[in-house]
Protein backbone atom coordinates (compact mmCIF):
# COMPACT_ATOMS: atom_id res chain seq x y z
CA UNK A 1 0.00 0.00 0.00
CA UNK A 2 1.11 3.48 -0.99
CA UNK A 3 1.93 5.97 2.07
CA UNK A 4 0.60 9.29 1.26
CA UNK A 5 3.38 11.62 1.35
CA UNK A 6 2.56 15.82 1.26
CA UNK A 7 5.99 16.25 -0.52
CA UNK A 8 4.95 14.12 -3.66
CA UNK A 9 1.24 15.78 -3.53
CA UNK A 10 2.91 19.25 -3.35
CA UNK A 11 5.15 18.24 -6.40
CA UNK A 12 1.70 16.87 -8.01
CA UNK A 13 -0.25 20.11 -7.26
CA UNK A 14 2.84 22.38 -8.47
CA UNK A 15 3.65 20.38 -11.84
CA UNK A 16 -0.61 20.76 -12.55
CA UNK A 17 0.11 24.28 -12.11
CA UNK A 18 2.97 24.53 -14.44
CA UNK A 19 1.25 22.59 -17.12
CA UNK A 20 -1.69 24.76 -16.57
CA UNK A 21 0.60 27.97 -17.13
CA UNK A 22 2.20 26.58 -19.86
CA UNK A 23 -1.38 25.99 -21.83
CA UNK A 24 -3.02 29.02 -20.49
CA UNK A 25 -2.04 30.85 -23.74
CA UNK A 26 -3.54 28.67 -26.06
CA UNK A 27 -7.11 28.31 -23.65
CA UNK A 28 -7.36 31.93 -23.85
CA UNK A 29 -6.86 31.86 -27.59
CA UNK A 30 -9.36 29.26 -28.22
CA UNK A 31 -11.68 30.55 -25.93
CA UNK A 32 -11.36 33.64 -27.94
CA UNK A 33 -11.96 32.19 -31.35
CA UNK A 34 -14.95 30.34 -29.91
CA UNK A 35 -16.37 33.97 -28.62
CA UNK A 36 -15.61 35.70 -31.82
CA UNK A 37 -17.78 33.20 -34.12
CA UNK A 38 -20.27 32.19 -31.75
CA UNK A 39 -21.24 35.86 -30.86
CA UNK A 40 -20.35 37.51 -34.49
CA UNK A 41 -23.29 35.86 -36.40
CA UNK A 42 -25.54 36.46 -33.42
CA UNK A 43 -24.78 39.42 -31.55
CA UNK A 44 -28.16 39.36 -29.65
CA UNK A 45 -26.76 36.80 -27.63
CA UNK A 46 -24.11 39.19 -25.82
CA UNK A 47 -26.55 41.77 -25.96
CA UNK A 48 -27.63 42.01 -22.75
CA UNK A 49 -23.67 41.19 -21.36
CA UNK A 50 -22.48 44.96 -23.26
CA UNK A 51 -25.86 46.42 -21.44
CA UNK A 52 -25.01 45.38 -18.26
CA UNK A 53 -21.12 45.96 -18.53
CA UNK A 54 -21.86 49.93 -20.11
CA UNK A 55 -23.93 50.26 -17.22
CA UNK A 56 -21.43 49.21 -14.43
CA UNK A 57 -18.87 51.38 -15.98
CA UNK A 58 -20.61 54.33 -16.83
CA UNK A 59 -20.19 56.23 -13.69
CA UNK A 60 -16.58 55.50 -13.90
CA UNK A 61 -15.96 56.55 -17.62
CA UNK A 62 -18.07 60.09 -16.53
CA UNK A 63 -15.95 60.05 -13.35
CA UNK A 64 -12.89 59.87 -15.41
CA UNK A 65 -14.05 61.92 -18.61
CA UNK A 66 -15.47 65.01 -16.18
CA UNK A 67 -12.01 66.58 -15.16
CA UNK A 68 -9.89 65.89 -18.67
CA UNK A 69 -13.30 67.16 -20.18
CA UNK A 70 -13.30 70.14 -17.69
CA UNK A 71 -9.77 70.78 -18.24
CA UNK A 72 -10.42 70.79 -22.04
CA UNK A 73 -12.98 73.32 -22.04
CA UNK A 74 -10.90 75.53 -19.60
CA UNK A 75 -7.94 75.51 -22.38
CA UNK A 76 -10.23 75.97 -24.94
CA UNK A 77 -11.91 79.15 -23.45
CA UNK A 78 -8.33 80.97 -22.07
CA UNK A 79 -7.02 80.20 -25.37
CA UNK A 80 -9.28 80.59 -27.86
CA UNK A 81 -10.70 84.45 -26.49
CA UNK A 82 -9.88 85.93 -30.34
CA UNK A 83 -11.21 83.02 -31.77
CA UNK A 84 -14.52 83.91 -29.87
CA UNK A 85 -14.25 87.22 -30.60
CA UNK A 86 -14.30 86.44 -34.30
CA UNK A 87 -16.71 84.08 -33.65
CA UNK A 88 -19.08 86.55 -32.09
CA UNK A 89 -18.64 88.72 -35.09
CA UNK A 90 -20.12 85.77 -37.56
CA UNK A 91 -23.12 84.93 -34.97
CA UNK A 92 -23.98 88.41 -35.42
CA UNK A 93 -23.93 88.46 -38.49
CA UNK A 94 -26.21 85.46 -38.88
CA UNK A 95 -28.38 86.64 -36.79
CA UNK A 96 -29.38 89.16 -38.86
CA UNK A 97 -29.85 86.67 -41.78
CA UNK A 98 -31.63 83.63 -39.68
CA UNK A 99 -34.00 86.89 -38.69
CA UNK A 100 -35.06 87.41 -42.40
CA UNK A 101 -35.37 83.52 -42.32
CA UNK A 102 -37.38 83.43 -39.52
CA UNK A 103 -39.98 86.03 -40.83
CA UNK A 104 -40.07 83.81 -44.25
CA UNK A 105 -40.58 80.87 -41.88
CA UNK A 106 -43.73 81.72 -40.20
CA UNK A 107 -45.14 83.13 -43.00
CA UNK A 108 -44.12 79.16 -44.97
CA UNK A 109 -45.60 78.13 -41.58
CA UNK A 110 -48.93 79.68 -41.70
CA UNK A 111 -49.24 78.87 -45.38
CA UNK A 112 -48.37 75.18 -44.66
CA UNK A 113 -51.26 75.07 -42.08
CA UNK A 114 -53.61 76.17 -44.64
CA UNK A 115 -52.63 73.79 -47.38
CA UNK A 116 -52.86 71.22 -44.58
CA UNK A 117 -56.20 72.16 -43.21
CA UNK A 118 -57.61 72.82 -47.13
CA UNK A 119 -56.48 69.17 -47.50
CA UNK A 120 -57.77 67.58 -44.51
CA UNK A 121 -54.40 66.71 -43.34
CA UNK A 122 -53.07 65.87 -39.71
CA UNK A 123 -50.58 68.47 -38.50
CA UNK A 124 -47.73 66.52 -37.43
CA UNK A 125 -46.44 66.95 -33.85
CA UNK A 126 -43.58 69.25 -32.88
CA UNK A 127 -40.80 66.61 -32.10
CA UNK A 128 -39.82 66.44 -27.93
CA UNK A 129 -36.13 65.85 -26.68
CA UNK A 130 -34.33 63.93 -24.22
CA UNK A 131 -30.48 66.06 -24.19
CA UNK A 132 -27.92 63.97 -22.78
CA UNK A 133 -24.25 64.02 -22.97
CA UNK A 134 -22.42 61.33 -24.79
CA UNK A 135 -19.64 59.12 -22.37
CA UNK A 136 -17.61 57.10 -24.73
CA UNK A 137 -15.99 57.74 -27.97
CA UNK A 138 -16.35 56.77 -31.61
CA UNK A 139 -16.01 53.02 -30.28
CA UNK A 140 -12.99 51.75 -32.65
CA UNK A 141 -12.28 52.06 -35.85
CA UNK A 142 -14.44 49.27 -36.99
CA UNK A 143 -18.06 50.08 -35.04
CA UNK A 144 -19.08 53.60 -34.95
CA UNK A 145 -20.75 53.74 -31.80
CA UNK A 146 -21.64 56.24 -28.85
CA UNK A 147 -22.49 55.09 -25.91
CA UNK A 148 -25.23 58.13 -23.95
CA UNK A 149 -25.50 58.93 -19.88
CA UNK A 150 -29.38 57.74 -20.41
CA UNK A 151 -30.98 54.73 -20.00
CA UNK A 152 -34.15 53.21 -18.90
CA UNK A 153 -34.31 55.29 -16.21
CA UNK A 154 -35.06 58.31 -18.77
CA UNK A 155 -37.58 56.43 -21.03
CA UNK A 156 -35.38 55.45 -23.47
CA UNK A 157 -36.39 52.89 -26.08
CA UNK A 158 -34.71 51.06 -28.72
CA UNK A 159 -34.43 52.28 -32.50
CA UNK A 160 -35.45 56.32 -31.09
CA UNK A 161 -33.38 58.80 -33.31
CA UNK A 162 -30.91 60.72 -31.95
CA UNK A 163 -29.77 64.23 -33.32
CA UNK A 164 -27.16 66.88 -32.52
CA UNK A 165 -28.05 70.08 -32.91
CA UNK A 166 -27.34 70.20 -37.02
CA UNK A 167 -28.91 66.76 -37.74
CA UNK A 168 -29.40 63.08 -37.54
CA UNK A 169 -26.94 61.19 -35.63
CA UNK A 170 -27.89 57.83 -35.15
CA UNK A 171 -30.22 55.85 -33.31
CA UNK A 172 -30.72 53.73 -30.19
CA UNK A 173 -29.30 50.30 -30.59
CA UNK A 174 -28.97 48.88 -27.01
CA UNK A 175 -30.44 50.22 -24.00
CA UNK A 176 -29.30 49.68 -20.54
CA UNK A 177 -30.91 51.00 -16.79
CA UNK A 178 -28.37 54.12 -17.24
CA UNK A 179 -26.96 54.14 -20.37
CA UNK A 180 -27.57 53.20 -24.42
CA UNK A 181 -25.89 53.00 -27.22
CA UNK A 182 -26.00 54.64 -30.51
CA UNK A 183 -25.06 53.55 -33.67
CA UNK A 184 -24.28 56.60 -35.81
CA UNK A 185 -25.32 57.12 -39.23
CA UNK A 186 -21.51 56.52 -40.77
CA UNK A 187 -21.10 53.15 -39.44
CA UNK A 188 -20.78 50.18 -41.85
CA UNK A 189 -24.42 48.88 -40.72
CA UNK A 190 -26.19 52.42 -40.64
CA UNK A 191 -28.94 52.20 -43.47
CA UNK A 192 -31.80 55.51 -43.46
CA UNK A 193 -34.64 56.11 -46.00
CA UNK A 194 -33.62 59.68 -47.57
CA UNK A 195 -35.21 61.61 -49.59
CA UNK A 196 -33.75 64.83 -51.70
CA UNK A 197 -34.82 67.82 -50.63
CA UNK A 198 -36.73 69.71 -53.78
CA UNK A 199 -36.78 66.65 -56.15
CA UNK A 200 -37.98 64.38 -53.67
CA UNK A 201 -36.32 61.24 -55.08
CA UNK A 202 -36.45 58.67 -52.49
CA UNK A 203 -33.19 56.87 -51.36
CA UNK A 204 -31.13 54.81 -48.77
CA UNK A 205 -28.11 56.65 -47.39
CA UNK A 206 -25.59 54.17 -46.39
CA UNK A 207 -22.29 54.37 -44.16
CA UNK A 208 -19.41 52.93 -44.58
CA UNK A 209 -17.13 53.70 -41.44
CA UNK A 210 -15.70 56.93 -43.08
CA UNK A 211 -16.56 60.84 -42.83
CA UNK A 212 -18.61 60.42 -46.00
CA UNK A 213 -22.24 58.63 -46.77
CA UNK A 214 -22.86 57.22 -50.00
CA UNK A 215 -26.55 57.41 -51.26
CA UNK A 216 -27.49 54.31 -52.81
CA UNK A 217 -30.54 53.18 -54.58
CA UNK A 218 -31.44 56.34 -56.70
CA UNK A 219 -34.27 55.79 -59.45
CA UNK A 220 -32.08 54.96 -62.60
CA UNK A 221 -31.15 58.41 -64.54
CA UNK A 222 -31.20 60.81 -61.70
CA UNK A 223 -28.68 63.07 -61.03
CA UNK A 224 -27.61 64.60 -58.10
CA UNK A 225 -26.17 68.06 -57.64
CA UNK A 226 -23.89 69.09 -55.30
CA UNK A 227 -25.52 71.27 -52.55
CA UNK A 228 -28.79 68.76 -52.50
CA UNK A 229 -29.76 68.50 -48.84
CA UNK A 230 -30.59 65.01 -48.02
CA UNK A 231 -33.50 64.80 -45.46
CA UNK A 232 -35.18 61.61 -44.10
CA UNK A 233 -38.01 60.05 -45.83
CA UNK A 234 -40.13 58.53 -42.93
CA UNK A 235 -40.40 55.12 -44.28
CA UNK A 236 -39.52 52.07 -42.38
CA UNK A 237 -40.94 53.73 -39.37
CA UNK A 238 -37.79 54.50 -37.38
CA UNK A 239 -36.76 58.19 -38.47
CA UNK A 240 -39.37 60.84 -38.57
CA UNK A 241 -40.20 62.68 -42.15
CA UNK A 242 -37.93 65.78 -42.72
CA UNK A 243 -35.15 65.24 -40.17
CA UNK A 244 -31.78 66.88 -42.06
CA UNK A 245 -29.26 64.60 -42.58
CA UNK A 246 -26.65 65.98 -44.60
CA UNK A 247 -25.56 67.76 -47.47
CA UNK A 248 -24.40 66.33 -51.43
CA UNK A 249 -20.80 66.93 -51.17
CA UNK A 250 -19.74 64.55 -54.89
CA UNK A 251 -22.63 64.48 -56.92
CA UNK A 252 -23.27 63.00 -60.48
CA UNK A 253 -25.63 59.46 -61.41
CA UNK A 254 -23.16 57.23 -60.49
CA UNK A 255 -21.68 57.77 -57.04
CA UNK A 256 -23.35 60.32 -54.87
CA UNK A 257 -21.52 61.10 -51.72
CA UNK A 258 -22.91 62.39 -48.69
CA UNK A 259 -21.26 65.01 -45.99
CA UNK A 260 -23.17 64.45 -42.69
CA UNK A 261 -24.21 67.74 -40.82
CA UNK A 262 -23.63 66.25 -37.68
CA UNK A 263 -20.38 66.88 -35.82
CA UNK A 264 -19.54 64.75 -33.06
CA UNK A 265 -16.18 66.73 -32.15
CA UNK A 266 -18.12 69.76 -32.07
CA UNK A 267 -20.27 69.06 -28.58
CA UNK A 268 -20.89 65.51 -26.51
CA UNK A 269 -24.43 66.37 -26.28
CA UNK A 270 -27.06 64.93 -27.93
CA UNK A 271 -30.98 64.50 -28.01
CA UNK A 272 -32.89 61.54 -28.17
CA UNK A 273 -36.06 62.05 -29.88
CA UNK A 274 -38.84 61.13 -27.46
CA UNK A 275 -41.07 57.91 -28.81
CA UNK A 276 -44.28 59.97 -28.56
CA UNK A 277 -42.83 62.54 -31.05
CA UNK A 278 -42.82 59.91 -33.88
CA UNK A 279 -45.84 59.25 -35.74
CA UNK B 1 7.92 30.45 -3.44
CA UNK B 2 7.91 30.63 0.31
CA UNK B 3 4.31 28.90 1.64
CA UNK B 4 4.47 31.42 4.24
CA UNK B 5 4.64 35.31 3.89
CA UNK B 6 4.80 37.99 6.48
CA UNK B 7 2.59 41.28 6.63
CA UNK B 8 4.72 43.32 4.98
CA UNK B 9 5.87 40.69 2.42
CA UNK B 10 1.55 40.46 1.70
CA UNK B 11 1.30 44.25 1.22
CA UNK B 12 4.01 44.54 -1.27
CA UNK B 13 2.74 41.56 -3.34
CA UNK B 14 -0.48 43.12 -3.53
CA UNK B 15 0.31 46.28 -3.89
CA UNK B 16 2.41 45.78 -7.01
CA UNK B 17 -0.43 44.20 -8.92
CA UNK B 18 -2.89 46.63 -7.29
CA UNK B 19 -0.86 49.36 -8.95
CA UNK B 20 -0.45 47.91 -12.19
CA UNK B 21 -4.04 47.10 -12.36
CA UNK B 22 -5.28 50.44 -10.97
CA UNK B 23 -3.49 52.24 -13.77
CA UNK B 24 -4.37 49.48 -16.63
CA UNK B 25 -8.06 50.05 -15.78
CA UNK B 26 -7.48 54.36 -15.52
CA UNK B 27 -5.86 53.79 -19.35
CA UNK B 28 -8.66 51.51 -20.11
CA UNK B 29 -11.35 54.04 -19.41
CA UNK B 30 -9.44 57.15 -20.59
CA UNK B 31 -9.02 55.47 -23.93
CA UNK B 32 -12.92 55.19 -24.46
CA UNK B 33 -13.86 58.41 -23.21
CA UNK B 34 -15.31 61.43 -25.02
CA UNK B 35 -13.42 64.38 -24.75
CA UNK B 36 -14.51 66.48 -27.77
CA UNK B 37 -12.05 69.36 -29.37
CA UNK B 38 -9.95 65.87 -29.15
CA UNK B 39 -7.78 63.85 -31.54
CA UNK B 40 -9.36 60.82 -29.74
CA UNK B 41 -12.73 62.17 -31.11
CA UNK B 42 -10.95 60.55 -34.78
CA UNK B 43 -9.78 57.63 -34.03
CA UNK B 44 -8.29 56.04 -30.49
CA UNK B 45 -4.80 55.08 -29.68
CA UNK B 46 -4.55 51.65 -28.44
CA UNK B 47 -3.54 52.56 -25.02
CA UNK B 48 -4.35 49.11 -23.13
CA UNK B 49 -2.47 47.40 -26.25
CA UNK B 50 0.84 49.74 -25.36
CA UNK B 51 0.44 48.37 -21.56
CA UNK B 52 0.22 44.83 -22.22
CA UNK B 53 3.27 45.44 -24.67
CA UNK B 54 4.93 47.64 -21.81
CA UNK B 55 4.61 44.71 -18.81
CA UNK B 56 4.91 41.78 -21.26
CA UNK B 57 8.41 43.45 -21.88
CA UNK B 58 9.40 44.61 -18.21
CA UNK B 59 7.39 42.97 -16.07
CA UNK B 60 4.89 39.92 -17.44
CA UNK B 61 4.25 38.20 -14.29
CA UNK B 62 2.48 40.81 -13.18
CA UNK B 63 -0.46 40.80 -15.85
CA UNK B 64 -1.02 37.09 -15.83
CA UNK B 65 -2.78 35.87 -18.98
CA UNK B 66 -6.48 35.69 -17.94
CA UNK B 67 -6.33 39.39 -17.01
CA UNK B 68 -5.09 40.76 -20.61
CA UNK B 69 -7.92 37.88 -21.95
CA UNK B 70 -10.21 40.28 -19.19
CA UNK B 71 -8.69 43.31 -20.14
CA UNK B 72 -9.76 42.50 -24.31
CA UNK B 73 -12.92 41.40 -23.50
CA UNK B 74 -14.39 44.53 -21.35
CA UNK B 75 -12.93 46.76 -23.90
CA UNK B 76 -15.04 45.10 -26.78
CA UNK B 77 -17.83 45.19 -24.66
CA UNK B 78 -17.25 48.92 -24.26
CA UNK B 79 -16.83 50.02 -27.68
CA UNK B 80 -18.95 47.77 -29.52
CA UNK B 81 -16.46 45.96 -30.86
CA UNK B 82 -16.90 42.44 -32.06
CA UNK B 83 -16.40 40.42 -29.05
CA UNK B 84 -13.22 38.69 -28.33
CA UNK B 85 -11.04 40.37 -30.74
CA UNK B 86 -9.02 42.34 -28.84
CA UNK B 87 -9.18 39.68 -26.31
CA UNK B 88 -7.82 37.20 -29.35
CA UNK B 89 -5.03 39.71 -29.74
CA UNK B 90 -3.99 40.93 -26.70
CA UNK B 91 -3.33 37.25 -25.68
CA UNK B 92 -1.31 36.90 -28.57
CA UNK B 93 0.72 39.84 -28.01
CA UNK B 94 1.27 38.97 -24.28
CA UNK B 95 2.39 35.22 -25.41
CA UNK B 96 4.76 36.69 -28.64
CA UNK B 97 6.13 39.58 -26.46
CA UNK B 98 7.14 37.72 -23.49
CA UNK B 99 8.94 35.20 -25.29
CA UNK B 100 10.87 37.80 -27.40
CA UNK B 101 11.51 39.96 -24.04
CA UNK B 102 15.03 39.02 -22.98
CA UNK B 103 16.20 39.85 -26.46
CA UNK B 104 13.97 43.49 -26.04
CA UNK B 105 14.91 44.58 -22.28
CA UNK B 106 18.61 45.09 -22.49
CA UNK B 107 17.96 47.53 -25.87
CA UNK B 108 17.53 51.28 -26.46
CA UNK B 109 14.00 52.90 -26.31
CA UNK B 110 14.20 53.72 -29.79
CA UNK B 111 14.02 49.61 -30.54
CA UNK B 112 11.77 49.08 -27.80
CA UNK B 113 9.38 51.59 -29.63
CA UNK B 114 9.94 49.63 -33.16
CA UNK B 115 9.39 46.34 -31.77
CA UNK B 116 5.97 48.22 -30.30
CA UNK B 117 5.30 49.26 -34.27
CA UNK B 118 5.86 46.09 -35.19
CA UNK B 119 3.22 44.49 -32.55
CA UNK B 120 1.04 47.08 -33.44
CA UNK B 121 0.98 46.92 -37.28
CA UNK B 122 0.62 43.02 -36.88
CA UNK B 123 -1.92 43.32 -34.45
CA UNK B 124 -3.45 46.41 -36.66
CA UNK B 125 -3.67 43.81 -39.96
CA UNK B 126 -4.89 40.85 -37.63
CA UNK B 127 -7.92 43.03 -37.10
CA UNK B 128 -8.85 43.97 -40.01
CA UNK B 129 -8.83 40.56 -41.51
CA UNK B 130 -11.50 39.60 -38.60
CA UNK B 131 -13.40 42.33 -39.34
CA UNK B 132 -13.37 42.07 -43.03
CA UNK B 133 -14.70 38.29 -42.41
CA UNK B 134 -16.61 38.86 -39.98
CA UNK B 135 -18.73 42.07 -41.01
CA UNK B 136 -18.55 40.65 -44.85
CA UNK B 137 -17.47 43.81 -45.42
CA UNK B 138 -14.34 45.59 -47.42
CA UNK B 139 -12.80 47.77 -44.86
CA UNK B 140 -10.52 50.79 -46.06
CA UNK B 141 -7.05 49.84 -45.48
CA UNK B 142 -6.45 53.26 -44.37
CA UNK B 143 -8.25 52.85 -41.32
CA UNK B 144 -5.30 50.37 -40.73
CA UNK B 145 -2.31 53.48 -41.47
CA UNK B 146 -4.34 56.08 -39.57
CA UNK B 147 -4.26 53.82 -36.40
CA UNK B 148 -0.74 52.57 -36.80
CA UNK B 149 0.35 56.25 -37.06
CA UNK B 150 -1.39 57.75 -33.98
CA UNK B 151 -0.20 54.30 -31.80
CA UNK B 152 3.00 54.73 -33.15
CA UNK B 153 3.69 58.27 -32.17
CA UNK B 154 1.17 58.10 -28.80
CA UNK B 155 3.82 55.92 -27.82
CA UNK B 156 6.59 57.49 -25.73
CA UNK B 157 3.74 59.39 -24.09
CA UNK B 158 1.75 56.51 -22.61
CA UNK B 159 5.39 54.85 -21.51
CA UNK B 160 6.45 58.03 -19.38
CA UNK B 161 2.67 56.95 -17.18
CA UNK B 162 4.01 53.84 -17.83
CA UNK B 163 7.00 54.26 -16.43
CA UNK B 164 6.41 56.34 -13.68
CA UNK B 165 3.85 53.11 -12.49
CA UNK B 166 6.89 51.14 -12.97
CA UNK B 167 8.99 53.09 -10.67
CA UNK B 168 6.37 53.15 -7.66
CA UNK B 169 6.26 49.39 -7.67
CA UNK B 170 8.02 48.01 -4.30
CA UNK B 171 10.60 45.75 -4.52
CA UNK B 172 9.65 41.77 -3.91
CA UNK B 173 12.02 39.05 -3.09
CA UNK B 174 12.80 36.51 -5.91
CA UNK B 175 11.72 33.57 -4.59
CA UNK B 176 8.14 35.45 -4.34
CA UNK B 177 7.57 36.10 -7.76
CA UNK B 178 4.81 33.93 -9.44
CA UNK B 179 4.98 31.70 -12.35
CA UNK B 180 2.53 33.97 -14.32
CA UNK B 181 -0.11 31.98 -15.06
Amino acid sequence: MKRYSPIRSFSKVSSLSAVLALLSPFIFLALSFFIIFTTASNSSLVSDWRVATTDKAAGLIKAVSAPVQGSIFFVRDVSGLSQMQAENMKLKAENARLRDWYQTSLFLQSENAYLKQMLNLGAADNLNFITTRQITDFGNAYAKTVLLAVGRDKGIQKSQVVMSGEGVAGRVIEVGEKTSRVLLITDVNSRIPVIIQGDMHHAILAGDNSALLKLQHLPPGVSVPVGSRIITSGQGGIFPYGLSVGVVVEGGDTEVLVSPLVDLKKSPYLRVIAPHSVQ
Amino acid sequence: MSLFLSFEEHSRFLWRFALVYAAMFFLLIFNISAFSYSLTSILNPPIVLMCIYYWSVFRPTLIPYWLVFMAGLVLDLLTGAILGVNALLFVLVRLVVTEQRRFIMGQPFIVIWMGFALVLAVSGVMNWLVYNVVVDHVFLVDIVVKQFLLGFLSFPLIVIVLHLTHKLLPTLNKNLIPSGF
